[in-house]
């Protein structure tokens, strides 16, 4: 199922009573995700992406703006008539139920001619337990999983009542890193088979990126940026956008536009081809770990002359089929700043030398207008 | 689209009926509280001819009077009633701060031989009624000639198992950390007590004064049992004297004008300590 | 090698076993005047109470008493006053135990789903709580008492209804137990909506959250969500109500003075202080007798009430 965002707005009061100003934790959003796609909702904590999630559940009624489920206007209907279904960042799994009865929650529900006998909810129950692989679990409380079991227990409640939309609150941020994994591939093959639309939920732009068809990057209540992962990754809309997404982080730095050329301090970056018809101005350069290219000098060592990037040297950290190299510029835009470029292991960098310089690949490298932090290249 | 626009429509107007019917009912529950009080202020300040006069009563009064409040302190010794209650909960309450104070630092922090058998001693203490040890309370202080005296009202009530143990769970929630910096800069045992420990859980300290002063201003048995002499009478015996002896029996708006002098002070301190007072009672407080 | 070691620890151990006795030393100190106070006014009692209760015709003016056995028990269980009183207790902790925590539990659950006034309608429903119970208990006997004057409050309230007079403090017996019985609720509710409340509150947002999008009726929330979800606290305050009521004792003098004998409305607590003092008083062991027959009602009771609870909780 489609659904589509109308200029969704939710306004709270402060939480602090003295601030009259209303807190907004959706602003004006207006999109439309795609039919049997897994999306990902992605920004910092307390950016709105959970109250969106409400709004789409229905837990939360919208200030203004209307959301659509294909067709119907869903915007006033009650949570329990919009047939989502839902797992929360802590399960919420009954605790004085076992798997089977938490799993069947959902279906005894049912009213009227929907009304299910036992024997198909207990049907319905195995069915679902069996895409989550918890069948043998079905007797066991709660508190007797581990954190992974629990989850899929979820996910299998929220699936049990073949709902139109599958909403997943921050899934992975109870689990441990490596369960985290498994969890997120499990997730992925889950939406596969089911082909539900599927909205969840992160803070953490890794999850987002490897198992989304499509993320949504937010701020303070405000859509920075739709698209696919790898899309959204090597063209940022905006400086935000650019630094939220990837690890190590991307490196930034003030510079600016000067006839024409991009330059980081006395070091020009990119020539004209590149810079095109950008007004002159003063910017933020963003440059991914990936996309120095260390220049070598005579000898084949890195001699710390040469290159378009300059910067003093502080480390080199092997990490086998990558070296880091550790370096600090005079021009971060955050003084002081540790900054991280990612090149081959066969590059040979002396540690023990003060200077580094760099090549830079241009696809790597965004450049930001330094008022509105918008990219401008 | 129609059906769900109905809906919704149909979800908020349950929503509004819950609501109303919710409200009305809390609000009926809360006259039924408040009600009493509104009476009894209402009685004290009618006059003693208009109230008599009104066979019907009436829910208010066009000439209200405080003399039924200067009777109330001058035929009956309600002052004193109330001065030995204060006297009673001050010395009650202080008495019993110390004494479970030192108990529960010996409890939860110093180490001495046969430690958990006292305690779980002191626990099962916990579950005996008080309606038990009062029989032989009473005939003790008799014997000891200690009835009609301040003596024999305040002893039997300055320990509370119960908040020796309340007390000591929240000291040993104090990091043992502090105890040892303490110790080596030399503080002794007394000064470590009263200078770290009981400020920190000030809190709980306060909780349980509160609820002990609660306890103290309404308590009635004991004080029944052990005084005879209206000149040692607290509050609640002075109410049953009054209402029996008191005032020619039939002037009930100076009967109220005493309850209302009665019930303010404790009314009072609610009033600016009801959160304080409520978090203590729902962290373990039963009435009495 | 090891001798050497045990030789340089020896005196060191001995000044650390002198220091450790030193340090206990110091607690029993600390806890010496909680130990006297509780061993002469609860352990000392406790046995004496026994002792008391198989003396008979112990006399407590002469201090003297002629043989010892059951004979107490006996004149407590044969006294119709003591019967009256135990009928009066088992029918009001009967009565208001169950009815005062189901409407605990309803307004607990009002409280919960409101956000306005919430505070305001707490902090009310709380003020029977700090309030003398003597002292409130002379106003509603001035509200429902019937005297030459006037018919009283609620016989006015009852006359729009074409119903009474009746006199609630001096009339029929179910008229005065009817006031006792609404009177103990009135007293006993703030501290169990205070729990409730709290207990409700306790229960996780995300439960009702997550029944509400699978579409769960309210009344299936409350019985399958809630209800398992607070039953601890429900049980304990089941416990504690009977244990309570079963005291009931100074309420019932708050409305109907200190005669309880006299009304007809004595409790079993009453009795052991009639036993013990005032007009009938001066028969420590007869007063024994009943606090310890009490006391057996009141802990079958409780170990009832535990094995019920637990056995539920399993389930």
């Amino acid at each position: 199922m489609r659904i589509k965002f109308e200029g969704l707005t939710k306004r709270f009061p402060n939480r602090n009573k003295k601030i009259k100003a209303e807190v907004v934790a959706v602003d004006n959003f207006t999109f439309e995700i795609p039919d049997g796609k897994l999306v990902g909702l992605l920004g910092p904590s307390g950016c709105g992406k959970s109250t969106a999630l409400n709004l789409i559940c229905g837990l939360e009624t919208p200030t203004e703006g209307k959301i659509f489920f294909d067709d119907d206007d869903v915007t006033d209907i009650p949570a329990e008539n919009r047939g989502v279904g839902m797992v929360f960042q802590s399960y919420a799994l009954y605790p004085h139920l076992n798997v089977k009865k938490n799993i069947m929650f959902p279906l005894q529900n049912l009213k009227g001619d929907q009304k299910l006998t036992k024997e198909v909810m207990e049907a319905k129950a195995l069915e679902a337990a069996k895409i989550v692989q918890i069948e043998e679990l079905m007797d066991r409380k709660p508190n007797e999983m581990s954190g992974g079991q629990q989850q899929r227990v979820a996910i299998a409640r929220a699936l049990v009542k073949m709902p139109r939309v599958l909403l997943l609150d921050e899934p992975l941020s109870n689990l441990d890193a490596r369960l985290r994994i498994q969890t997120r591939e499990e997730i992925k093959r889950i939406q596969n088979e089911t082909e539900i639309t599927t909205v969840f939920v992160t803070h953490d732009q890794e999850e987002a990126m490897s198992i989304s068809d499509l993320i949504v990057v937010m701020k303070d209540g405000a859509v920075h940026q739709i698209g696919k992962p790898q899309e959204v990754y090597d063209q940022p809309a905006n400086l935000f956008v650019a630094k939220f997404l990837g690890t190590p982080p991307i490196n930034v730095f003030t510079g600016k536009i000067k006839n024409g050329q991009l330059y980081i301090g006395e070091d020009m970056l990119l020539g004209k081809d590149y810079v095109k018809d950008v007004k002159d101005q003063e910017v933020f350069v963003g440059i991914r770990p990936e996309g120095f290219v260390l220049r070598e000098g005579k000898d084949g060592v890195q001699d710390g002359k040469n290159g378009c990037f300059h910067a003093e040297l502080l480390a080199v950290e092997v990490m086998g089929r990558d070296t880091s190299v550790v370096f600090s510029s005079a021009d971060s835009e955050i003084a002081g700043t540790r900054h991280r470029a990612i090149v081959s292991s066969d590059n040979n960098v002396d540690p023990e030398a003060k200077k580094v310089a760099f090549d830079v690949n241009p696809k790597k490298v965004f450049v930001f207008s330094k008022e509105s932090q918008e990219r401008l290249i | 689209m129609n059906d769900y626009t109905q809906l919704g429509k149909k979800a908020r107007t349950a929503k509004t009926i819950r609501l109303t019917v919710t409200y009305v009912l809390l609000g009926i529950w809360g006259l039924i509280v408040l009600f009493p009080f509104y009476w009894m202020i209402l009685s004290s300040i009618k006059g003693y001819g208009s109230y008599n006069a009104e066979f019907t009563p009436k829910f208010f009064t066009t000439s209200p009077t405080l003399q039924n409040y200067k009777d109330a302190f001058t035929q009956v010794s309600l002052g004193r009633y109330f001065f030995n209650t204060f006297l009673f909960t001050v010395v009650t309450t202080a008495l019993m701060m110390l004494v479970i104070v030192f108990a529960a630092f010996a409890f939860s922090r110093l180490q001495f031989r046969g430690k958990n058998l006292v305690f779980t001693l002191f626990l099962s203490l916990m579950m005996i009624p008080s309606e038990l040890v009062i029989i032989t309370n009473f005939v003790t202080i008799t014997d000891m000639g200690l009835r009609n005296t301040f003596t024999g009202l305040i002893l039997p009530s300055v320990t509370s198992v119960f908040y020796i143990y309340l007390l000591k769970e929240n000291f040993e929630q104090i990091p043992d950390d502090l105890y040892k910096a303490a110790k080596v800069d030399g503080t002794s045992d007394l000064k470590y007590l009263f200078r770290v420990m009981v400020p920190i859980c000030s809190p709980t300290i306060v909780t349980v004064v509160i609820l002990k002063v609660i306890e103290c201003w309404n308590s009635y048995v004991w004080p029944r049992l052990i005084t005879d002499d209206p000149q040692y009478f607290l509050v609640s015996n002075g109410i049953s004297e009054i209402r029996e002896n008191g005032f020619g029996r039939e002037n009930i708006p100076a009967m109220m004008a005493a309850v209302v002098v009665i019930s303010i002070p404790l009314i009072i301190l609610f009033l600016i300590f009801h959160k304080k007072i409520m978090e203590g009672v729902s962290r373990g407080g039963t009435k009495g | 090698m090891s001798s050497n070691v045990t030789e340089v620890n020896r005196p060191l151990t001995r000044s650390n076993n002198w220091k450790k006795r030193l340090s206990g030393l110091k607690a029993w100190l600390y806890l010496l005047p909680a130990l006297i106070f509780l061993g002469v006014f609860m352990i000392y009692p406790l046995i004496d109470v026994l002792v008391y209760s198989f003396e008979e015709g112990y006399n407590s003016a002469s201090q003297t008493s002629f043989g010892t056995g059951f004979y107490n028990y006996a004149y407590v269980l044969h006294d119709p006053y003591f019967m009256q009183a135990v009928k009066n207790t088992f029918i009001i902790v009967i009565i208001t135990v169950p009815l005062s925590t189901l409407l605990a539990l309803l307004i607990s659950l009002g409280l919960n789903s409101i956000k306005k006034l919430k505070e305001l309608f707490q902090t009310i429903f709380f003020l029977p709580y700090v309030t003398n119970t003597l002292a409130v208990g002379l106003v509603f006997m001035i509200m429902f008492k019937k005297t030459p004057y006037t018919d009283g409050l609620i016989n006015m309230v009852l006359a729009i209804f074409k119903r009474g007079p009746i006199d609630f403090i001096d009339g029929p017996y179910w008229a005065k137990m009817f006031v006792m019985c609404f009177y103990t609720i009135w007293v006993v509710l703030p501290f169990k909506v205070l729990i409730l409340t709290s207990a409700l509150a306790s229960v996780d947002e995300v439960y009702y959250k997550a029944a509400k999008i699978d579409g769960t009726s309210r009344f299936r929330m409350f019985t399958h969500i809630t209800l398992p979800m607070i039953s601890p606290m429900i049980f304990y305050l089941v416990i504690t109500g009977f244990i309570g009521a079963f005291k009931a004792y100074s309420d019932e003098v708050a409305i109907f003075g200190t005669n309880l004998n006299a009304s007809g409305m004595n409790t079993i607590v009453g009795y052991v202080y009639d036993m013990l003092y005032g007009d009938a008083g001066g028969y420590p062991s007869y007063a024994a007798a009943a606090a310890l027959i009490l006391f057996a009602i009141v802990f079958t009771i409780t170990v009832i009430n535990l094995l019920i609870s637990k056995k539920t909780s399993v389930k």
